[in-house]
């Protein structure tokens, strides 16, 4: 504790800078605060990087005192938004560093497997308990017509990403494909580094741990190209992502049934634009920031709405996510060579949900649900039966289908998300089956190539919005409701009122839309230009974006409108 | 260019930082026309400034002391012998001798309870205790009539005129201020739903018009169809047509100048009905925009026994402090009201709880709680009876609550609430007026 007097003397000299200081709010400012978890675009967060900055750039060139200074911040970062729950994260840290150790160490395979077994369910675990606890019960209940009460559990932030971190760690250590880290600093280095801690992407350790072995350098050219990326982040979330969701996007899915269809269409386009502005601003501040500590991080979106199949698509999308699934989870299973009793668990108990919930909806002279019900099944099997190595291909539907089930759920606990990822789950096997039917489907270089792929690119593009729907609403309910207002009362003469009566919204969307589809080549270019330009240009760069970002968090929310039917 | 700059970074944050807490110093800059908006780094650790709105409004001082149980929201009678409510419970407890008896309420409103939020639900609790089936009064045409819960509608060829965005036609607008006129080829299509037991059949229903010439309508109930021949009449009125609970109705009316629709009324045989007339960006004015003949007129075929009235959200602006021209105003409307349904209790609600940001927070815009005094003090002077509806709502930043809650109940422009909000704040009201009802009865 400081001396009361040495306190005085501080507080006076801020006074000096800040007539207004109120002494209590400063001190709120350090303490954990659930209603406004610490995030890159906050102004506090500036203060306490720089502070940090300083600190590092003295221990950067050090190993230990380097990784105890950043631990310290990453726990420190972490409480702030999840109060003592950082207590979960220093768990994870000691159990996965022994397990891998102790799997690295073991000789039989049979003890290899428990204990990868072992650590799996301890951070699925951790998982399950605090997203999924309520669905579980929530759908134990419909199931079994029971009424358990649902438990109020706090979700600590960025609990998906840090357990499927340390589960790539000691799958790779049990796959031999990493050897286990030397120290438990390290590991713990690794595990709570916060510039991915709580929205990805999801780091590899075979990709992280050994850029933490090199010597630390951070060159102007880095540092050009972060603070590039953390501008257009900033752009991206801040702008583009807040303004038209709060002054367009949200109200279209609150309340369907109070706009037209073509508000109810634009509304979808807008959320599309949204959710990839808002998850990929965020990635690319978190890899900017990365950047700035010396540490490069892979992409983690690759313009995905420029994709011309779903397949492409998902190899755009949430790229650390997909590929984790990818690696961890599809392959796991068995890819397309082998078939595994989870890998048929899953979709046999999702389509035979389907089927009740069709028969269940059917009694009540619904019938929708159970048309969906067989069109789904309709078209998984016949994903398998029209391909030419059914054997395999019932491989990669199966595991497919399971992958993208469980990558549905893990975007969040609801039967919407397990929907969603059960029709690009369809999506891929389709897929999968027209390519093994017609052979790669790589044109030459003519005129009709480039109308194919505009073709490619739009219902890709269509086929995501139509199931972003499902990702957004909050019940099943207003998803419908949407989709009767697009194909029942479409209303396309309003267009020019609502466009003139929404302009901010329309011009960041088109700006939004065109900046997505400008090429990649540009974009490197554009990067290029600026770990060449001198600091002050880019610091300046990034500043001018921060005044744009002041000027549509002060902004006023644009009045809802509703345009004569 | 491998050179290691890391010292660069912490440079460049505290150039930016600097940079960043200078914007409090600037001067306002205006860029064509636009004041660019600054940044305060360190508006999170400042005292609130204090609010510079000065207070000109009346504290009421009942001369009847308002009794009310803790953690309860009662209704504020400012009656000479508190005693507001009296016509509407004599008559509610005559609906179990009377089969035939209907109680009506009027709720004069804005957009607040337009698509039957709020006023939804304390019908249909009204109706549960005491009896009554449908939605009562309904518009030919809305804006929302797909997003009502309580009723649906498709319509088309109609013109409608409203009494806020159309003051200067000449019609003859009604108390409600909606007035439609039929086109060639009209229709309109109500359907049952499913909110509650009580709005999954339409009841029969009154046509509410005015015209010089008879004219003809025809109707299809569930297939039924009925021709109707409506006679000539001033001011309001209305023709009852009997469709026997159907599941949907579809009516076309004979196109003429003179013909003047001014809604349809669902009801059952006897029960409690709920008016809801909502009328967009009205502060309470509409209701002198029409004749005092037609507000009697309107009375002698609905006999109200409660008028309420819930207006001020469109008359709270961000820096009006002074409400003496909006208490002149409700003055005049409550005394036209008292004149044309003498019968009739009335009950003014406050404003809810509506947010702004203000540096960046969403925060109650503080002309609110102003507006709240206000009202409670042209409810004390008229001698009618009050019911805040901002405390019901929790007060403070109850608005931002609602938007935030999970799920929300309250739409992101911080003004309206959704219909969840309303089942909330519409079982309040209902719990007021029972509170009310039980107090009476115990006398």
């Amino acid at each position: 504790m400081f001396p009361i007097t040495h306190k005085y003397i501080t507080v006076n000299e801020i006074s000096k800078i800040i007539p207004d200081l109120d002494l209590h709010k400063l001190i709120e400012q350090f303490y954990f605060n659930p209603k406004e978890p610490l995030i890159f675009s906050s102004g506090y967060f500036v203060f306490i990087f720089t502070a940090f900055m300083i600190g590092y750039a003295l221990l950067h060139k050090t190993h230990f005192p380097k990784v105890i200074y950043v631990i310290l911040f990453s726990l420190y970062f972490y409480y702030r938004s999840s109060g003592y729950y950082y207590l979960i994260l220093i768990f994870c840290v000691f159990f996965d560093f022994f397990t891998g150790h102790l799997i690295h160490k073991a000789q039989k395979k049979i003890t290899r497997q428990l204990l990868l077994f072992f650590s799996l369910a301890v951070n699925l675990g951790i998982l399950i308990h605090f997203k999924y606890t309520n669905f579980l019960i929530d759908s134990f209940n419909t199931v079994a017509d029971t009424e358990y009460k649902k438990i109020d559990i706090f979700l600590p932030v960025g609990v998906s990403f840090f357990t499927f971190q340390s589960m790539s760690y000691t799958i790779d250590v049990f796959r031999k494909k990493i050897e286990p880290v030397k120290n438990l600093l390290d590991y713990g280095f690794f595990v709570s580094f916060f510039p991915q801690l709580v929205a990805g992407p999801i780091i590899r350790a075979y990709d992280f741990i050994p850029q933490l072995y090199k010597p630390t350098i951070i060159t102007k050219s880095m540092i050009g190209r972060a603070l590039f990326l953390i501008s257009i982040g900033l752009f991206k979330k801040s702008v583009i992502s807040d303004y038209i969701g709060v002054n367009f996007v949200d109200r279209v899915f609150d309340q369907p049934e109070l706009y037209s269809g073509i508000e109810n269409l634009f509304g979808i386009y807008g959320y599309a634009l949204q959710i990839y502005c808002d998850f990929s601003g965020y990635s690319d501040m978190a890899i900017g920031i990365a950047l700035l500590l010396g540490f490069k991080f892979p992409k983690n979106f690759d313009s995905p709405y420029q994709s011309q199949n779903i397949t492409e698509f998902w190899r755009r999308w949430h790229i650390s996510l997909s590929s984790w699934l990818k690696d961890y989870l599809y392959f796991s299973l068995g890819g397309n060579r082998n078939g595994h009793f989870m890998g048929y668990f899953f979709p046999v108990l999702f389509f035979t949900g389907l089927i009740l919930w069709g028969i269940n909806s059917a009694i009540h002279e619904s019938y929708w649900q159970i048309i969906t019900a067989l069109i789904f099944i309709l078209i998984f099997a016949s994903s398998i039966l029209l391909s030419k190595e059914k054997k395999k291909a019932s491989y990669s539907s199966f595991n497919q289908m399971t992958t993208m089930l469980l990558g549905g759920l893990w975007h969040g606990a609801s039967m919407r998300f397990i929907l969603w990822g059960a029709m690009h789950g369809l999506a891929l096997s389709i897929h999968k089956t027209y390519i093994n039917l017609s052979g790669s489907s790589k044109t030459e270089n003519t005129k009709s190539y480039f109308w194919f792929r505009l073709i490619g690119i739009l219902i890709t593009f269509h086929f995501v919005c139509f199931c972003w729907i499902f990702f957004r609403v909050s019940d099943m309910n207003t998803a419908w409701q949407m989709l009767t207002q697009i194909f029942h009362k479409f209303e396309p003469h309003i267009l020019l009122q609502m466009v003139n009566g929404y302009k901010l919204v329309f011009v960041l969307m088109l700006l939004g839309f065109i900046l997505h589809f400008t090429p990649p080549r540009w974009e490197e270019i554009f990067k290029l230009k600026f770990e060449k330009a001198p600091y002050w240009a880019v610091l300046l760069f990034l500043f001018v974006i921060v005044l744009i970002v002041a000027q549509v968090k002060s902004s006023e929310i644009q009045p809802f409108i509703y345009f004569q039917f | 260019m491998k050179k290691d700059q890391a010292f660069y970074v912490p440079i460049l944050c505290l150039i930016f930082l600097a940079g960043l807490i200078a914007l409090r110093y600037l001067p306002p800059v205006t860029v064509f026309g636009y004041e660019l908006k600054t940044i305060d780094m360190f508006s999170d650790v400042e005292k609130e400034p204090a609010s510079d709105i000065i207070k000109i409004v009346p504290k009421v001082e009942p001369k009847v002391e308002i009794r009310c149980p803790k953690n309860k929201i009662c209704f504020e009678d400012y009656s000479v012998d508190q005693n507001m409510f009296k016509t509407l419970f004599l008559s509610i407890d005559n609906l179990k001798s009377d089969t035939l008896g209907k109680v009506r309420i009027a709720f004069f409103g804005d957009s607040f309870i337009e698509g039957d939020v709020f006023c939804g639900d304390f019908r249909d609790l009204l109706q549960e205790k005491f009896g009554g089936m449908g939605v009562g009064w309904v518009p030919v045409t809305s804006e929302v009539s797909q997003f009502r819960q309580t009723i649906k509608e498709d319509f088309k060829n109609y013109t409608t005129f409203d009494a806020v965005h159309h003051p200067k036609e000449k019609v003859p607008y009604p108390p409600f201020g909606i007035c439609t006129q039929p086109l060639p080829n009209n229709s309109a299509t109500y359907y049952s739903t499913h909110f509650s037991p009580r709005t999954d059949k339409l009841p029969n229903f009154r046509i509410l018009y005015q015209s010089k010439s008879p004219f003809s309508a025809k109707v299809i109930s569930d297939g039924n169809s009925q021709n109707i021949q409506l006679k000539a009449g001033k001011n309001i009125q209305d023709h009852s047509i009997l469709i026997n609970k159907s599941k949907k109705v579809n009516l076309t009316f004979a196109s003429d100048p003179n013909i003047f629709l001014y809604g349809f009324s669902f009801e059952d045989q006897s029960g409690v009905y709920v008016d809801n007339f909502s009328l967009r960006g009205n502060a309470g004015l509409s209701l002198l925009s029409s004749s005092s003949e037609m507000h009697k007129s309107l009375n002698r075929l609905q006999d109200y026994k409660l008028i309420i009235l819930q207006y001020g959200v469109n008359a709270v602006s961000e820096k009006a402090s002074d409400f003496a021209w909006y208490t002149r105003m409700m003055n005049k409307v409550i005394t036209e009201m008292k004149a044309s349904y003498p019968q009739a209790g009335i009950l003014l609600i406050s404003v809810g709880d509506r947010s702004k940001k203000i540096n960046g927070a969403y925060k109650t815009l503080p002309t609110i709680k102003l507006m709240v005094e206000a009202q409670r003090a042209i409810a004390a002077e008229n001698k009618i009876a009050f019911w805040n509806m901002y405390e019901a709502m929790g007060g403070e930043s109850s608005m931002v609550d609602y938007v935030t809650a999970n799920p929300p109940k309250a739409n992101k422009d911080y003004t309206h609430i959704n219909f969840l909000g309303g089942k909330e704040i519409g079982t309040l009201l209902f719990n007021s007026l029972l509170f009310e009802y039980e107090k009476a009865k115990s006398k």
